[in-house]
């Protein structure tokens, strides 16, 4: 893959761990082994209604 | 996850090996059950697991789907049930269910001939040759069997005559015309057994319940000298019919029972298979090791099996020949109080189909055991039933130990007795489990003793012990699926439970196990119940008094019990609300917002309701309730109120009333292919044609949460190979022109913005990479949105009113919604109109009220006067009706209006989901039809009823407009010389016919696709349609 | 014109009570269009500076801060008002209709203490930062720009008891009277044990008492009719605005409206040429329409020529403000000092200045070190907003703290 500038990294859904992937990688946190990660919120700002 | 051990035995030098802890297969848990990790645990350590607390349990959790197995309903098995079929002829059936069998006998009564209907025979068969079969040679015992009463043995006589003219008179000549009559299987097991076949089918399938050891029929023969008299008696009175509907000839079978039967059968083929596979290894010449059987255990047969049928629902069991389907539901979670009441469904037996109103209609058996109010409308009303609150459904127990209990406590073996004095008067037969244990001289004394031991906990306390004086039985159950109820126990009209239980009960020293231990509360089932006088409350008690009532708002379910004062209702109104308060939006567990359901519906401000009902505490609907406190003016407003609509204050909507979140779920899988390739997601082009698209997506190609995600936006940027089978020796190496484009986008109602909330990865089964996005999107209500009150009184939102157009009262309460009164008189909801007074008393004095159904006795519901006078001391009028201004004019309304707050839910049904429009759009490739359906961008369809309209208005060019110019136009080239479809040649400019080859007389006209593809498909079929033209 | 009787009248304003949340005054000799315009002005058409746009920006460990979008995104309630100090009346607040009855002393704790609204729960190492961004709004557009948690008036009752009719009653009979009445108007002197009014406002035009005495068979004994000139005001404010603020600047937009009718009469020379129903739909029927549509009656100078009606009405409209002013300048009505607000600065006058002084929101950048901290959005920083601009964004110190 090209050159990434920041590798996208993710959230353990059990102990809360950063975890970076890269394609082709296990889907599993390095720290408890749980099977599920969660994308890590948005930086870019994003502008809600307050309605 | 269920281990066993198991013997081994080793081929030469056998010797027996034990293996310990062989797992054969992994069974299913259900949640919160003694097995699953919940079990027992509090609501911290819930919390911890990330499980809601209130959560019921109950249901399976199998493939990530949430699945229930539904309770289900049936006929109890080995009981004699005396009825009438559909041609009015008198017949006693039993169902036998035993380890290996299951039949069905039926006695049936024709003609005054009384003859055994049994599968395995050709015809029915004169009972007397059966008796004759089983040994019982003489008449004489017969009759005595039954009883000498002479009417008994003037209906017997035609049976016996029959009987003669068969010429059967010994046991050798019955078995013999049996075996005439026994049905013949293409591939019968020869003439090996062919002289016990019809003993055997006696023996083993007529009454199967009877087991019948080393050829002593006795028993039998006494079964069926019972079941003769039951039958007699129902000819000389009528009342002697059994109620097939009475909920006491019920059983409710759980998922318990329903995945043993599954589990033996699985267990049966697993060996099977095992022994299969055992004989190929012991049949080939050349083994190298020793023979292990235990390598060789086929763990998925059970493992899958059950699976599969918890998944599907399908349950085939091939020994007993039962194939169910729809046993199994996914688990509703559209509220809390939805997935409560999906838990205690029951599913009938029968077909829905059916007309008869017997089974549908309402039991006065089912009191306090199933709910009179929650069943659905339509096709499955009354069959579909929920239980009661209190209901417990038995389980099987021991009766091995309540057989030689009951010979010790007097029952007299039936071995010791002679047919005469079977029937003698002053004792009665003795039943267990629908088995005929003896006889007993001193019936109310066996049973009290039976009922004294029981309380004091030394046999089940779910055996049930039934006196009827009628058949002159004492009936004892202490089998599984009856369906019983707590009752307090009472002596001689006074309450066993006294002020001081009461009081340690609410310190806590007490609990209701405390109670049903130490006697003061048993279980009773249905047909015990026949035996007790219980009185609705202690006041109301009687010296023959033997049970009260613990509270009779139990006989409500868990969905009837969220209506306040139901009782004072017109009863279908509580019917329409059980079926909608699974439809409200609101909390459906405390881990919501973790969880990863595929369509969820929220409320974003829910609320406890002001009038609570005990049910509502006990279930927790106060702490998951689906619905809003809103301040309700009963008047007139606009005109968009009618026909049950509901004028809506802006600012309320404003301020999050009815406001609500959908969230749903978007499924990705990075799929791997079988040449080793796989799909990729990539990093998106941040510029040139889909840059706009992939505004939301990061680096990784995923949207991020956070995002708005609008219609059209891209969310997976995912590529997958061409080239899925021919072998590629670098997967990974692929250039990027072997991937062709796999984005997803979303698609979601046009200008509406909706958040990706959450972004979960995880692998599949087969490891895939699987990507889930959670999308939520807000909605505040707007026209045409669904509410309903607690009471069956559903209306859409008719128009939204800014708030200063809205009436408000001198103390400048303005309604969040206005009704109009016209919901009332038709639909006489007394309920609603307390509920509402309640409600005013509540806020005003700060006090939750109640309205638990027939509570005003005991305190569980407020009065109307109390009620009236709290209102007044806050100032109000006790009518609960305030003085209105026009928030128009500023003047004052002429009439009072009745205001107060009610507690309304929203229902999932949203003008959002269903509007609808098309202009031109997609067709159908078939037809050339516009598609169907909202989901397709379907036209609107005028049907053959609307055709009728126009035909009979003479609206001919528009008929010829809707069904022709809008819908699929044709041009064809039409023969006149033939009259077959021709074609248009674009190179000579004309029309050709095929079948004559030239061009000579072809017409061009217009036609509907359809009609095209009509012709051509007649054609295929040999069948040629041709076409007459005339000048028009 | 000459000989035309004029029927203006020149309503007269009282203040009863002032807090900074909370209003009662009398209005006199006026009718219920003019109330109600008024009240309807307040609820709906009263400026306010209120959140509109919540820009959430990066967030490094907001691990399941799911709901904070929803729930900044949808309380519309904040506003720029730290406490709408929910009073159990507000019944359109269906979420403070619960939480006024779970907690009834919680309005009216003596403390003054009120826990602003809880917009986000966070967790322990969970953060959230967002720029809130307030602009000036009615309540028509939306309720959270509405400053008015509760306007209301009522009738002035007129109650006339038949005293030689109640002197014929025993005195069961007189406390068996008063006892009929939900709210407690009338009382028995001890002294005299004659029947006296004790507060006629109390009376809710229930009827009561009039059902009561017809009972008794004695028809007639009281007799209340509502002074359909006067009225009772109650305004309770959300906080955006002080209470007596509200009021003047309700005045104020109504004024401004008429003035848009006026607008519209100077024209109408221009268009003579319509002649006489150009005229008639104008000054008869246009005006009316649009006096009408707020909710003012013409009724009072319907004699006068249609160029003086709206102008009159503005003249009452001034004498209202002046006499509020007046009222609460001169000290004979007393703020209390009790409840009020915590904000050193001063409001400006909307009609003087014309600017407001407003108190903008902030990112915040909370990182709870304890389990379940209550955010809330405070106003912090207070920026002038020229009457022009209708938005204004905050950007102060955007770097991190």
């Amino acid at each position: 893959m090209d050159s990434q500038p920041e590798p996208v990294s993710y959230i353990c859904g059990d102990c809360g761990m950063e975890n970076t992937l890269k394609p082709g990688d296990v889907i599993q946190c390095r720290e408890c082994g749980y099977r599920i990660l969660y994308k890590k919120r948005t930086r870019r700002i994003v502008q809600y209604e307050a309605r | 996850m269920v281990s066993i051990e198991y013997t081994k035995g080793s081929h030469g030098d056998i010797t027996v090996a034990t293996k310990k802890d062989v797992i054969i297969g992994r069974l299913p848990i259900m949640l919160r059950s003694r097995c699953c990790v919940l079990n027992l645990r509090d609501e911290a350590e819930l919390a911890r697991l990330g499980e809601c607390p209130l959560d019921p349990g109950g249901y399976f959790v199998v493939k990530g789907t949430e699945k229930v197995i539904l309770i289900q309903e049936q006929l109890s098995k080995n009981r004699i049930i005396i009825d009438k079929d559909s041609k009015g002829h008198l017949i006693a059936s039993v169902t036998s269910s035993t380890d290996a069998i299951k039949s069905k006998t039926v006695f049936i009564l024709d003609k005054e001939k009384i003859r055994v209907v049994l599968n395995q025979f050709i015809k029915p068969i004169p009972i007397m040759v059966i008796m004759k079969a089983m040994g019982i040679e003489s008449d004489q015992e017969v009759v005595q069997m039954i009883g000498r009463d002479p009417r008994y043995g003037v209906l017997l006589l035609p049976s016996i005559q029959e009987c003669v003219e068969e010429n059967v008179y010994t046991q050798q000549q019955a078995l013999e015309y049996l075996e005439t009559k026994v049905k013949r299987f293409s591939f019968s097991y020869g003439s090996v057994e062919k002289e016990g076949r019809a003993l055997s089918i006696i023996r083993d399938v007529f009454l199967a319940n009877v087991l019948v050891r080393d050829l002593h029929f006795r028993p039998k023969c006494i079964y069926v000298a019972v079941i003769l008299r039951r039958m007699m008696e129902a000819v000389l009175n009528k009342d002697a019919i059994d109620d097939k509907d009475y909920v006491g000839n019920k059983r409710l079978e759980l998922s318990g029972q329903m995945i043993s039967l599954l589990f033996e059968d699985l267990f049966k083929t697993m060996n099977s298979e095992v022994k299969k596979s055992t004989d190929n290894l012991l049949e080939k010449s050349s083994r190298s090791s020793k023979l292990d059987i235990s390598q060789h255990l086929a763990r998925d047969i059970i493992t899958h099996g059950l699976e599969r049928a918890i998944s599907t629902g399908n349950w085939d069991v091939k020994r007993f020949k039962m194939h169910r389907k729809g046993m199994t539901q996914v688990v509703l979670r559209l509220s809390f109080i939805a997935t409560v009441g999906h838990m205690t469904r029951i599913l009938p037996q029968f077909e829905k189909s059916r007309k008869v109103s017997g089974p549908r209609a309402l039991q006065p058996s089912q009191w306090g055991m199933l709910c009179p109010c929650d069943t659905p409308e339509g096709e499955a009303c009354g069959l579909v039933k929920n239980l009661s609150l209190m209901t417990h459904v038995t389980t099987d127990d021991e009766e091995g130990p309540l057989i030689s209990l009951c010979h010790s406590l007097g029952v007299e073996d039936l071995e010791l007795l002679s047919g005469e004095e079977l029937h003698a008067p002053n004792s009665f037969l003795v039943m267990f489990n629908g088995l005929i244990l003896g006889k007993h001289r001193k019936p109310q004394h066996f049973a009290t003793a039976l009922r004294k031991l029981r309380r004091a906990g030394i046999i089940g306390e779910f055996v049930s012990v039934f006196v009827n004086e009628k058949q002159k039985c004492i009936y004892i159950a202490s089998d599984g699926g009856r369906v019983c109820r707590p009752l307090v126990i009472a002596d001689k009209g006074i309450s066993r439970v006294k002020e001081h239980h009461m009081k340690e009960l609410k310190v806590g020293i007490r609990t209701f196990n405390d109670f049903l231990r130490d006697g003061l509360i048993e279980y009773l089932d249905v047909n015990e119940q026949n035996n007790a006088l219980i009185a609705l409350y202690e006041g109301e008690a009687v010296p023959e008094t033997t049970h009260v009532e613990i509270e009779p708002f139990t006989i409500l379910g868990v969905c009837a019990g969220l209506i306040p004062f139901p009782h004072h209702n017109q009863s279908p109104r509580n019917t329409y609300q059980c079926a909608m308060g699974k439809q409200a939006m609101g909390n459906i567990a405390y881990n919501q917002l973790c969880r990863m359901d595929s369509l969820l519906y929220l409320l974003v401000y829910p609320q406890r309701p002001l009038l609570t009902t005990r049910t509502i505490e006990l279930v927790g609907y106060d702490k998951l309730g689906a619905g809003q406190n809103a301040t309700v003016a009963v008047m007139s407003y606009s005109g968009y109120d009618i026909e049950d609509a509901i004028v809506m204050n802006k600012s309320s909507l404003d301020r999050g009333f009815g406001r609500c979140i959908v969230t749903k779920k978007l499924t990705a899988i990075n799929q791997k292919y079988a040449n080793n390739t796989m799909d990729r997601i990539i990093r998106p082009q941040r510029v040139g044609r889909d840059a706009e698209r992939m505004q939301i997506l990061d680096d990784d190609g995923l949207a991020a949460p956070g995002e708005i995600i609008r219609p059209y936006d891209i969310y997976i940027n995912k590529q997958s190979p061409i080239n899925k089978e021919i072998s590629v020796h670098s997967p990974a190496g692929l250039p990027d022109s072997a991937y062709k484009s796999a984005i997803q986008t979303y698609k979601g109602p046009r200008g509406e913005t909706a958040v990706v909330d959450r972004v979960a990865l995880t692998s599949d089964k087969d490891n895939n990479l699987c990507i889930k996005f959670l999308i939520r999107h807000t909605r505040r209500p707007e026209l045409g949105d669904k509410f309903s009150s607690r009471h069956g009184q559903k209306g859409v939102c008719g128009t939204i009113i800014q708030q200063e157009d809205f009436p408000f009262s001198e103390r400048g309460i303005c309604p969040d919604l206005i009704m109009n009164p016209h919901g009332f008189p038709s639909r006489m909801t007394i309920g609603k109109m307390i509920e509402l007074l309640g409600g005013k008393a509540g806020v005003s004095c700060g006090r939750f009220h109640y309205g638990s159904a027939f509570g005003e006795p005991s305190g569980h519901a407020d009065r109307v006067e109390v009620i009236s006078e709290t209102l007044v001391k806050h100032g109000f009028s006790y009518s609960g009706k305030d003085f209105i201004y026009s928030g128009i004019t500023g003047s004052p309304l002429q009439a009072y209006i009745f205001m107060g707050p009610i507690y309304y839910q929203k229902l999932k049904h949203m003008v959002l989901d269903k509007m609808h429009a098309r202009a031109s759009g997609p067709r159908v490739m078939l037809t050339r039809q516009p598609t169907e359906g909202r989901s397709r961008d379907g036209g609107l369809r005028l049907g053959e009823m609307e055709r009728d309209c126009l035909i009979a208005y003479g609206a001919s060019m528009l008929i010829y407009e809707r069904l022709m110019v809008s819908s699929d136009p044709f041009e064809v080239q039409v023969c006149r010389a033939c009259g077959l479809l021709g074609y248009y040649n674009y190179k000579l400019k004309a029309g050709i016919c095929s079948t004559c080859k030239n061009g000579d007389n072809i017409s061009t006209m217009k036609l509907p696709y359809a009609c095209k593809l009509l012709f051509q498909e007649l054609q295929s079929m040999n069948i040629v349609p041709r076409l007459k033209l005339a000048e028009a | 014109m000459d000989g035309v009787v004029s029927y203006q009248r020149f309503p007269k304003i009282k203040i009863r009570e002032v807090k900074d949340d909370y209003l009662k005054f009398e209005l006199r000799e006026t009718d219920a269009s003019m109330a109600n315009a008024l009240r309807r002005v307040m609820i709906s058409e009263v400026p306010t500076i209120a959140i509109d746009l919540v820009r959430s920006r990066s967030t490094h460990r907001s691990s399941t801060t799911s709901s904070s979008p929803t729930a900044s995104a949808s309380s519309p309630s904040p506003a720029t008002a730290p406490c709408p100090c929910d009073s159990p009346a507000t019944a359109t607040h269906a979420t403070e209709t619960a939480s006024a009855s779970t907690a009834p002393s919680s309005s009216s704790s003596p403390s003054g203490f009120v826990r602003g609204i809880i917009i986000v729960k966070l967790r322990r190492g969970q953060e959230l930062r967002l720029r809130a961004i307030a602009r000036k709004g009615i309540g028509k557009d939306h309720a959270k720009w509405s400053p008015a948690a509760t306007v209301t008036f009522m009738y002035e009752p007129d109650i006339h008891i038949n005293e030689d009719m109640m002197e014929s009653l025993s005195l069961e009979d007189k406390r068996n009277w008063i006892e009929s009445s939900p709210t407690k108007v009338f009382d028995i002197d001890p002294s005299t044990h004659q029947v006296v009014v004790v507060d006629p406002e109390a009376y809710t035009y229930d009827d009561e008492v009039i059902k009561k005495a017809e009972a008794m068979g004695k028809p007639g004994l009281v007799e209340i009719y509502a002074k359909e000139t006067d009225f009772i005001f109650t305004v309770e404010s959300t906080g955006a605005i002080k209470s007596s603020q509200l009021v003047l600047n309700a005045i104020q937009v109504l004024k401004q409206k008429l003035d848009a009718v006026r607008l519209t009469e100077d024209t109408e020379e221009a268009d003579e040429q319509f002649g006489e129903l150009g005229a008639h739909m104008r000054g008869g029927g246009a005006l009316a329409t649009i006096a009408d549509d707020l909710g003012l009656g013409l009724v009072e100078s319907n004699t006068a020529s249609q160029g003086n009606i709206s102008s009159s009405t503005n003249q009452k409209l001034d004498r209202i403000i002046s006499m509020m002013e007046h009222l609460l300048s001169s000290g004979e009505v007393q703020v209390n000092p009790a409840m009020d607000f915590s904000y050193p600065h001063n409001y400006g006058r909307y009609k003087d200045s014309h600017y407001y002084n407003v108190k903008g929101v902030e990112d915040h950048l909370i990182d709870t070190s304890e389990e379940c901290e209550v955010f809330q959005i405070e106003p912090e920083i207070v920026i002038a907003l020229n009457e022009g601009e209708d938005e204004m964004k905050i950007d102060v110190n955007s770097d991190k703290p």
